[in-house]
């Protein structure tokens, strides 16, 4: 199981975990849209998250996708360890954030 | 269209065939242009509209059914699967909806425009098969995310909502046009205001407001409206069409403007939740998309207020058919089609990803240009259009319809290239690799 860290939280008040030395998020009980997904980009927006971020998921965020593209991550899933179901993301830095008109970030 | 491409992990069954939800915004595009076109066309009926077929009536629901609830069911069928993970039971219904809605909007706009009461009730009837599919799949779905709530869930209780109000404004469009054959209404101008109150400020209006819960934060980036606000605007919404309905259907203009007044609160709140919703976003810059959909708001509390100066009689003699141009055209139409700006390049970008695809980003699929210039023409068709209607005079109508027409086909086109760039990228070799079994890998 991911250890809790003092990572400052996400999205409000979902905890920064730690696995394997990256950060990832446990967003398994959270279907109010779209804070699973302003989690996500919250999180590896920020400067400490370094160049991998796992992401325990309930379903397949298929509206992740394009802005995982706009900021230059890709991603691997698989289904998650364990009786609980859901999905397991590994996103991957692959590029510097890209200069884009629409992140106002 | 084909969109082909394998995907994993139950992503198909939240993402449509692509040409389900493709094909009830191609409709709009085309009835968008179609309303426009009449507009100019007719500018005289237009300015003078106060009722009955003909180019006004056929313009009028060319938007309503065409361009807004036409949207409005592609949007519900695509957008809730992918923002709740709630799933349609299979695509055959939302086919078998637009099957019946699409040519029974078509049907149904000549008719009116003729006046040839059995092609508007053959119309009619295929609108109405359309409607109730999707009325059963979307409530279907909307109880389910209920179900799971473990407090208020804004989008179930305004789409359940909207749903109920459709319903009656159905009923009450059924009802109007067998009266316009068999005259059996005893009250017909009070019946059309109901169908108006019910299908714009009900069911558009409910679903605006629902979805405005899930999609504004969705392309902002934010962390939505908290659950008790939304609440207090659902109460105050929920209320105010319902009294405002009943003082209608009763004659007390009171309990009409209590209505309206109840309406105004809830929105001056809802306002106020988008508002913080977009100051505390990730993406500030939403571009032209949200200064038109933050144009409809404005049209919306304009509009509640000439609903509230029309029940008194203080909105001059084009009062109600100014009300229903800035309802229908200044807050609903601006809205929805600043809000598709996003949906479209943002669904078809899910689209992409989700067959193992590298979408173009979001500033190359939906460039500021065309945007600006559509919203442009879009806000000056709408000035020229409701100063001939207050005026009743035909000259700024049809230029005001003009400018929407040249608005509606830079609209297009610029949602044709969005579905041009997808298609491309589509077909392009894919950059996905995938190891056996349970792992699906994408590079962009």
């Amino acid at each position: 199981m991911p250890e809790t860290t003092k990572h400052k939280p996400v999205a409000g008040d979902v905890p920064v975990l730690w696995e394997a030395g990256a950060p990832c998020l446990d967003l398994r009980d959270i279907h109010t849209p779209p804070k699973p997904l302003v989690a996500i980009l919250e999180l590896i927006e920020r400067a400490e998250c370094g160049d991998t971020v796992r992401v325990l998921m309930a379903r397949d965020p298929v509206n992740l996708y394009p802005e995982l593209v706009e900021r230059g991550w890709s991603w691997t899933k698989e289904p998650a360890a364990g009786d609980d179901g859901g999905l397991r993301l590994t996103l991957t830095r692959t590029q510097p954030l890209p200069e884009s008109s629409e992140s106002g970030s | 269209m084909s969109f082909p491409g394998s995907i994993l992990m139950g992503a198909q069954s939240q993402l449509l065939d692509p040409t389900i939800p493709y094909r009830f915004f191609a409709a709009a595009l085309v009835f968008h242009i179609l309303l426009w076109a009449l507009i100019a066309a007719f500018p005289a009926d237009i300015a003078a509209f106060g009722g009955g077929p003909g180019p006004a009536l056929a313009a009028l629901h060319s938007l309503t059914l065409g361009v807004l609830a036409m949207t409005a069911m592609g949007v519900s069928f695509q957008m809730l699967p992918v923002a709740t993970g709630m799933l349609l039971r299979g695509a055959t219904a939302p086919r078998a909806a637009s099957w019946f809605f699409i040519p029974g909007t078509a049907v149904l706009v000549w008719g009116m425009a003729t006046g040839e009461h059995p092609v508007m009730a053959l119309g009619g009837l295929g609108v109405a098969l359309g409607l109730a599919i999707y009325m059963v799949l979307v409530a279907g779905l909307l109880w389910r995310i209920l179900r799971r709530a473990v407090t208020f869930e804004p989008l179930s209780g305004f789409g359940l909502a909207a749903l109920a109000a459709l319903a009656v404004a159905l009923a009450l469009g059924l009802a109007l046009i067998v009266d316009d054959d068999h005259g059996f209404l005893h009250d017909r101008a009070g019946v059309i205001t109901l169908h108006f109150v019910a299908a714009g400020f009900g069911f558009m209006g409910m679903l605006a407001l629902g979805f405005s819960h899930i999609l504004v934060p969705l392309f902002a980036l934010s962390e939505g409206v908290p659950v008790g606000e939304s609440r207090t605007v659902f109460t105050l919404a929920v209320a105010g069409l319902l009294a405002a309905l009943a003082g209608i259907f009763l004659g007390i203009p009171l309990l009409t403007a209590a209505g309206a007044l109840s309406g105004l609160l809830g929105v001056a709140l809802h306002l106020r939740g988008m508002t913080h919703c977009l100051a505390t976003a990730m993406r500030r810059k939403l571009g032209v998309s949200i200064l038109l959909m933050r144009t409809g708001w404005f049209f919306l509390v304009a509009s509640l207020m000439l609903g509230l100066a029309t029940v008194f009689d203080l909105a001059g003699d084009r009062g109600f058919a100014l009300f229903v141009f800035v309802a229908l055209f200044g807050w609903l139409l601006t809205f929805l089609l600043g809000a598709l700006q996003r949906i479209l390049p943002f669904l078809g970008a899910m689209n992409a990803t989700s067959a193992g695809a590298t979408p173009p980003l979001m500033s190359e699929l939906a460039p500021e240009g065309p945007r600006r210039a559509h919203a442009a023409c879009h806000v000056l068709a709408l000035l020229l259009v409701a100063a001939g209607i207050t005026l009743e005079l035909p000259l700024p109508v049809r230029l005001g319809g003009l400018a929407g027409l040249f608005g509606a086909l830079i609209y297009t086109a610029f949602a044709l290239r969005v579905l041009w760039l997808i298609r491309g990228c589509l077909r392009a070799p894919k950059k996905t690799t995938e190891t056996p079994e349970t792992t699906d890998k994408e590079k962009p």
